[in-house]
């Protein structure tokens, strides 16, 4: 054969990367066992047949391993990280490198002591591919696409080191920890049999074993490293941190060190200038290995003149002490408590919520408190400190709640919007940093903004679209993979019209997304050309869409494993640390006294090579021997033929004892560099020294000692039983109310369905939560901030903080649970073969499996595109990379009846003010969501325009006007948007002629135009602005029905909200301290939109039900589309909160105090602004059971909007402090909030005149003086009537001076307005 | 789910009775800072207030006029009243004011009777005797021509605590008693030596007594002191004299008054038999003016509140 088919070798130095092996032992008795295992493996033919199972299926049992030795060997964490590619969207491919395709397994077996042990090598081809036969299940299996009539092959095989020639290849390099359609394939042992694991079937006999693992690329191409860069150490050194986090050492000049010793190493070799193996000074064995090397590489290796800095990576690993005793031995299991004992248990919403809940037992068991709402409380406070909210949760509880909510979505891309903003440079101060820009434009400018933001929504619509249809495809294309003969033909006629029809509008979709993008692109440069360099066009993301998580499970007392973590999960500096070629344990040295003498011999290669006998070998990296020597040397078995070369090299003779004192001596020198360096404070490497040992010693992970069964968690299988709210999709919000922040359950039974609904699954586990939080909580106590929390909080963090160091919990989602409540199933997938189909499809990740039923089937399968109900959990196993199982339950219980002790975190906890059911503590609570990708919007809209939503231009801002209680006069002062004052509605009493009215039918409430203004007396308000216009005439209407009772509602509502509101900042100046605040009147729209299209039925008989009309495309919203979720716009208990109430739908004669807001301080409302008398009113405040509620319908409490999910808007007219911001808290989704635009609101703030009326006053017309506030430096004026009709022009109020002047002209009493305007302050 | 975190419901509920609670409660924590109530104490001794409020018409106050009055506590309540409710932007405030204010006025009350000493920066203020103050306002050109004028007001013959006294304008002086005064003194300033003579309006003639020069060396007749008239009892010397005629009204005939004082001192009572111009000048001192107001029995006591 040609050169092509053999393997090169690398002339150049490596990089030595350290990774962990595990080692199972199986004897017959363990074989024979009734213990439980579970498959790891793929079946990819069965993927390719359509036949199941395809995928290792959660809770599958399979037989027990053969009889043996299982070596499996994990890849170090660079090689199983993958990255995402640099994308617009969330869904993009994750790419993953390449890993080392060729390995070579070494075993020493070690029989009597001081007897060199036996060596036997074999190799693994990894990628080797090969034909399946009739036998596919034998093997483990890879797809292999190109073969199309048999596209499955076996992979792996191992062969002798002897019999190994050397091959090359394969050309076409596939060989990823990540699997096909499997992420953890690496590390299920099923998968890879003789890829990254061996099985060594030992002899029958017993003896003690050593394994070397190294493993490297068959093509230095294809290597990790290959493109480091080496043209200085600097670069290379850096690259080689933080690209791939691996390190040479803590040391100021380690790399240059490192290559000093690879040029000593290659100079040794013989590799330095002209070949010369006589002048090669090696032991005879390593000698005749590299000239045996060197002439393969001069046939068929790399021939360049390398770097001195390597770009190429060895793997290596040892595992000594492998004690078989035989295969009549039982081995027993690696599974933790042997398989007996059961973990406990936790649930959340996420990882977090669920570890909290179990440390917050774990505290209260130590406490002995078993008050739930207690535990609870702990709990919360365990979540708010690893989200950095718990110096937030006693000031702001509703924030920290509304984010601890949000944190049980997951957030998906919803494409961009644009804004113009200031460029960073700008001299102009910007009036905000981020968000809702504020920013002069003028009309044209304005106007392409708005039009481009159309043209970008209609862009984002086209993304959303285009992703569903694409699902939709996929979904469709498998199905009609399924279809076969007894396919009911009304089935193929559907499936098929669906496929056409969805085939043809992706087609459109994406033709016109590469329109929009180009539209999109020029009209944004257009803009810019427009605006000129001042300020920058720029898009930004929109409010992600958020898709309900999956509950999270917890379990504790797994014994997780920290090896598949990343390096800087389980240490420190977070970094590797790898050596390169050269670098190796070369030699040990032994001191011994005899005699009363002592003596230093340095055992090492030659020592070592000139006893043991190693395979020959050419076609591996020249690397191997140095690595054989130094597993000899650091192999404690080995120590007493290590004492044995000592005293053999020393030439003297010895008693059994000496031997076996120096070989204990040994064991403790080789034992002693493995202590922790953290721990002691002294670097591994001078530890290393101080135990005698030449080069540098390997990082730990790379050398073990084995001591019992492996045991490494990877996977979970979970099994629940649904309990939907109601069987019927449109049903899902029955009983269910939204609450604070969200929905809560008002039921009096958990429904049973009409059939049991039982899904499963099987879910990576995640240690790296429980690993983080370990870490937050190290950092815990060293903060004195934490001394200010209250006891109860301090209390709590501490006792975690004391006991995180035990935590031993791994946590995992249900993955794909909600998506099988939707038909859809997680799983492998075949992908198309319809080229069409493909060609549409590209590289879209988003692929589900289509849940179908049977063909047979009349009726589509139960179907919950609204998440909401209650769960049991049934089963739980977690199982380990060579497919041990920790049973989360005893099977004893029964099949159906669920794991009877769960630790439900709050969240999820089921509690209905209706329900006492004792089995509560059986069910979780999985309050109403949609199952898909949606977006709960409020967005403001330009203040005269509802189709222009506002954006970062001032003209098209929301404020409508604005309006201002003025408690001096009790009235209500109207503003126009720019602060202009326009009049104001006032509290008037009205003529009695029937005194046997109540009091308060006495008053009622009328407009009053502004002083100086020339309307006539009486008439009607004529504001500039139609929603302020309406919401005054709608305030005045209710003066004709109903006194001013709801005048006096609305500013009694807005009272009450004002109370929450003291603590916001000055909204400008001291007008609110001097007169109230300045609410203003906002334009907004709030809905509830679905990302693309509903979620479909993927029953057969739903196939297109909701778009195929007879072959066409004809799209109608499923019925679950209408069922109304209910949102709140404003909450009066969140800090932040600027919203007082609104208007729905252009009906201005009810108005909705925002939440919160009953009314409560009705009777101190209608106490007069003087002190005096009013004790009586205040104790009717202060022991009020019931807030006593508004007198009239013109004010409504506790309302919520009601919205389907189908993008429906409902408009509003709200009244918003601007100082706070506008919460949504829909409940079924994340609570967001908006700000009002900067610049309009300074603007009007700046602007506002508020007048008020006063008098009569003794003043001196003809100068009206009077004492202003000392601090307030605002513009003070005075307007007075001429007569009934006519002004007299304002005139300033001059400062009082206190200087009698007594004169004779005397002041006069006199009636007016007092104007303010502008007030600043120069200090507060 | 609904987390009642804290009983929101209620919230307004709790401010009002606990902000009830603690002001029914003996605690002794004041409701105002310090600032605060030493401010408002000054608007309630009517610092601030413009004079048209108190006089609304300048005839109520004719010059050399003097109008005694009592502070009307509703009054100045109001006027506390009105400076903190510019504060309330919500009934919230409102609650405050409502349960603390008798509790606000008694702290502002005793910075009233203490306002003049911390403004003198003296230590010596005042106690609330019954909350009722009295004052006068007084224009005159004696308010002008003596600066140094001073009001001392007693009741019972004890003195009662000045709480405010300031000018006005030039001729325009207003004093705050603490308490209602049975008598209020006038009295120029005691600084400073004068010289002078009391007659009668318009009389051309004028008395003066005598005084003691230190002779004979006896100390018959001591220095400074008044001489008596031996043959009046309880009564003492005293030498007529007259102003000088012609057209500058009010000259005194220095050497007609020598001669007249020569002439009526007894024998020995003057060195040498002369007087010297520092004899002369002992015997022109005067002392310093005094005028009582006395509130007759008759006169209507108000109640105040």
């Amino acid at each position: 054969m040609s050169e092509v088919t053999k393997m090169p070798v690398w002339p150049g130095p490596c990089v030595l990367v350290p990774m962990t092996t595990d080692i199972l032992l199986i004897g017959q008795p363990d074989f024979n066992s009734q213990t439980t295992w579970s498959g790891t493996k793929n079946n990819y033919y069965n993927l390719w047949m359509q036949q199941l199972p395809d995928s290792p299926q959660a809770f599958n049992q399979t037989k027990c391993p053969p009889v043996g030795a299982h070596v499996m060997w994990t890849l170090p964490y660079t090689l199983r990280k993958g990255s995402q590619q640099a994308s617009q969207q969330d869904n993009a491919e994750v790419d993953f490198p390449f890993i080392p395709n060729r390995w070579l397994i070494t075993r020493f077996q070690y029989g009597q002591p001081g007897v060199a042990p036996t060596v036997v090598a074999r190799i693994l081809q990894s990628d080797l591919l090969f034909d399946l036969g009739n036998n596919p299940n034998a093997y483990n299996q890879y797809p292999y696409p190109s073969d199309t009539a048999y596209p499955v092959r076996g992979i792996g095989q191992n062969i002798n080191l002897d019999g190994w020639a050397g091959v090359a290849g394969p050309s076409g390099y596939f060989l990823q920890a990540a699997g096909p359609g499997d992420l953890a394939w690496s590390v299920g042992y099923d998968n890879i049999k003789n890829v990254l694991s061996l099985h060594d079937d030992l002899s029958a006999d017993a003896a003690v074993y050593t394994y070397s693992i190294i493993g490297w690329y068959a093509d230095p191409a294809n290597d990790l490293l290959y493109s480091i860069p080496t043209e200085n150490n600097d670069d290379w050194q850096q690259s080689l941190s933080s690209t791939y986090g691996w390190t040479l050492g803590d040391g100021q000049d380690e790399v240059t060190q490192a290559v000093d010793t690879w040029l000593a190493w290659q100079r040794d070799h013989g590799l330095q200038g002209p070949w010369d193996p006589a002048g090669i000074n090696l032991p005879p064995q390593a000698k005749a290995a590299i000239v045996a090397w060197y002439n393969w590489q001069q046939q068929y290796g790399v021939n360049t003149q390398e770097a001195a800095l390597p770009r190429q990576t060895i793997c290596h690993s040892m595992v000594a002490t492998v004690n078989w005793q035989g295969n009549q031995t039982a081995y027993g299991t690696g599974v933790p408590g042997g398989g007996l004992k059961y973990p406990k248990i936790s649930l959340g919403n996420n990882s977090i919520e669920s570890i909290s809940t179990y440390m917050a037992h774990m505290v209260a068991e130590n406490k002995g408190i078993t008050d739930k709402t207690i535990i609870n409380s702990i709990e919360r406070v365990l979540e708010a400190f690893q989200k950095d909210l718990i110096f937030d949760l006693d000031k702001d509880p509703v924030k920290v709640e509304m984010l601890l909510h949000n944190s049980r979505f997951e957030s998906e891309y919803s494409g961009q919007e644009w804004m113009v903003v200031r460029p960073e440079n700008s001299v102009q101060e910007p009036t905000e940093t981020a968000g809702q820009q504020s920013i002069p434009l003028n009309q044209e400018e304005t106007d392409a903004l708005t039009a481009l933001n159309t043209l970008q929504d209609q862009l984002n619509d086209n993304l959303a679209q285009v992703q569903s249809l694409r699902s939709e495809l996929f979904m469709l294309s498998i199905k009609s993979s399924y279809m076969g003969r007894k396919t009911p033909s009304a089935i193929v006629t559907a499936v098929n019209q669906s496929i056409n029809e969805i085939k043809s509008q992706l087609s459109d979709r994406l033709q016109q997304y590469q329109e929009l993008s180009q539209a999109v692109e020029s009209q944004s440069a257009a803009l810019q050309t427009l605006i000129g360099s001042t300020y920058l066009v720029k898009a930004v993301d929109r409010l992600p869409y958020s898709v309900p998580r999956d509950p999270v499970i917890m379990v504790a007392g797994v014994e997780q494993d920290s090896k598949l973590l990343e390096p800087s999960a389980a240490q420190e500096n977070g970094e590797l640390f790898v050596r390169i070629t050269g670098q190796t344990v070369s030699g040990i040295n032994v001191s011994y006294t005899l005699d009363g003498v002592s003596i230093t011999e340095t055992i090492g290669a030659a020592e070592l090579l000139a006893a043991v006998n190693f395979p020959v070998w050419n076609a591996i990296p020249k690397e191997v021997m140095d690595i054989w020597v130094e597993t000899l040397i650091l192999d404690t078995g080995n120590a007493t033929l290590i004492a044995l070369l000592y005293f053999n090299k020393r030439g003297v003779s010895y008693t059994p004892a000496d031997l076996s004192t120096l070989a204990h001596q040994i064991q403790i020198q080789q034992s002693a560099i493995w202590n922790p360096a953290e721990k002691i404070g002294v670097p591994t490497q001078t530890l290393g020294e101080v135990a005698g040992f030449n080069g540098l010693i390997p990082a730990a992970v790379g050398v073990s000692f084995r001591k019992g069964q492996p045991w490494t968690p990877i996977y979970m299988d979970w099994q629940v039983s649904w309990f939907p709210t109601s069987s019927d999709e449109t049903k899902q919000l029955t009983d269910w109310k939204l609450g604070d922040i969200d929905y809560a359950w008002q039921g009096t039974a958990i429904p049973a369905p009409p059939n049991k609904l039982i899904f499963q699954g099987r879910a990576i586990l995640n240690a790296r939560v429980a690993k983080n939080i370990q870490g937050k909580f190290a950092s815990f106590e060293s903060d004195p901030n934490y001394a200010f929390l209250p006891q109860y909080m301090q209390q709590s963090l501490a006792l975690v903080a004391s006991r995180i160091g035990e935590l031993d919990v791994l946590t995992q989602a249900m993955s794909g649970f909600t998506r099988q409540l939707t038909t859809q199933l997680m799983a492998m997938n075949r992908y198309p073969d319809d080229p069409e189909i493909t060609a549409l499809l590209t590289d879209t990740s988003v692929n589900y499996r289509p849940v179908t039923g049977s063909d047979s089937q009349p009726d589509p399968l139960p179907f919950f595109p609204i998440r909401s109900g209650h769960f049991q959990v049934i089963d739980l196993w977690v199982v380990d990379s060579f497919g041990q199982v920790l049973r989360g339950k005893d099977p004893q219980l029964g099949p159906e009846s669920p794991i009877p002790t769960i630790y439900w975190s709050e969240s999820i906890d089921t509690h209905s003010p209706e329900y006492s059911g004792k089995d509560a503590s059986k069910y979780g609570q999985l309050p109403p969501r949609l199952a898909q990708a949606a977006q709960a919007n409020i967005n403001f809209l330009q203040r005269d325009n509802d189709n222009i939503p506002t954006n970062s231009s001032d003209l098209t801002n929301p404020i409508c006007g604005w309006v201002m209680a003025n408690h001096l006069d009790n009235s209500l002062m109207v503003f126009d948007e720019n602060g202009e004052n326009l009049g104001s509605v006032m509290k008037v009493q009205r003529e009695v002629t029937d005194f046997s009215n109540a009091l308060t039918q006495q008053y009622t409430i009328r407009w009053e135009a502004v002083p100086g203004s020339n309307t006539a007396l009486g008439a009607p308000p004529e504001l500039p602005n139609s929603h302020l216009q309406q919401f005054i005439l709608g305030l005045l209407q209710t003066g004709l029905t109903q006194d001013a009772d709801a005048y006096s509602d609305l500013l009694s509502a807005i009272d009450a909200t004002l109370w929450h509101m003291s603590n916001f900042n000055n909204q400008n100046g001291n007008m609110a301290l001097l007169l109230g605040r300045p609410l203003a009147v906002i334009r907004a729209e709030v809905a509830l939109t679905v990302a693309g299209t509903p979620l479909y039925n993927q029953s057969w008989v739903s196939t297109g039900a909701y778009y195929n009309r007879d072959g066409t495309y004809d799209p109608v919203d499923p019925p679950y589309m209408g069922a109304l979720f209910n949102v709140r716009v404003g909450d009066s208990f969140f800090d932040g909160n600027g919203v007082l109430g609104y208007f729905q739908d252009d009906i201005y004669h009810t108005f909705y105090a925002v939440y919160g807001n009953r009314g409560q301080t009705y009777a101190a409302a209608g106490m007069p602004a003087k002190a005096g008398g009013n004790r009586n009113t205040l104790s009717v405040l202060a022991s009020a059971a019931d807030a006593p509620g508004f007198k009239t319908d013109y004010v409504q409490a506790d309302h919520v909007i009601a919205l389907p999910a189908n993008g429906a808007h409902a408009k509003l007219t709200l009244l918003v402090d601007p100082s706070g911001t506008v919460p949504l808290i829909p409940g079924s989704l994340p609570s967001s909030t908006l700000a009002l635009p900067n610049g309009p609101v300074t603007r009007a703030l700046n602007n506002i005149k508020t007048t008020f009326r006063a008098g009569p006053l003794l003043l001196d017309p003809r100068k009206i003086k009077m004492p202003t506030p000392a601090q307030v430096q605002g513009n003070w004026g005075w307007c007075a009537r001429k007569d009934v009709t006519g002004w007299n022009p304002e005139v300033a109020i001059a400062p009082y001076s206190p200087v009698a002047t007594l004169q004779d002209n005397a002041v006069k009493l006199i009636e007016g307005w007092i104007t303010l305007s502008g007030p600043t302050t120069n200090s507060n | 789910m609904i987390k009642s975190w804290r009983n929101y419901e209620a919230l307004h509920q709790e401010v009002a009775s606990s902000l009830l609670q603690a002001s029914e409660s003996t605690s002794t924590t004041l409701p105002l800072t310090d600032e605060l109530a030493t401010w408002l104490a000054q608007l309630s001794l009517l610092y601030g207030v413009p004079v048209e409020y108190m006089v609304a018409d300048a005839r109520l106050l004719p010059t050399e006029s003097m109008r005694f009055f009592y502070v009307d506590r509703n009054w100045t309540n109001r006027l506390i009243d009105g400076a903190i409710s510019v504060g309330v932007l919500s009934s919230m405030e409102k609650v405050f004011n409502e349960a603390f204010f008798e509790r606000i006025y008694a702290q502002v009350n005793e910075k009233q009777v203490q306002l003049r000493a911390i403004l003198r920066s003296t230590n010596n203020g005042g106690q609330v005797v019954d909350g009722t103050l009295t004052g006068l306002l007084f224009r005159s050109q004696v308010v002008s021509g003596w600066p140094g004028l001073e009001v001392n007001a007693s009741a019972k013959g004890t003195a009662l605590d000045l709480l405010r006294m300031d000018r006005l304008s030039d001729n325009t002086l207003l004093c705050l008693f603490n308490g209602i005064p049975d008598t209020v003194d006038f009295i120029e300033p005691g600084e400073g030596l004068h010289f002078g003579i009391n007659r009668e309006a318009d009389a051309d003639t004028f008395n003066i007594y005598l005084r003691g020069l230190g002779f004979p060396k006896d100390g018959a007749y001591p220095a400074g002191e008044q001489i008596k008239d031996p043959d009046i009892p309880g009564g003492y010397l005293q030498a007529s004299s007259s102003l000088r005629g012609g057209t500058e009204k009010g000259v005194v005939a220095i050497t007609d008054l020598v001669s007249s004082l020569e002439s009526k001192f007894p024998s020995g009572a003057l060195e040498n038999g002369t007087l010297t111009p520092g004899g002369f000048a002992v015997q022109m001192v005067q002392g310093a003016g005094f005028q009582q107001y006395v509130f007759g029995e008759n006169y209507p006591i108000c109640e105040a509140e």
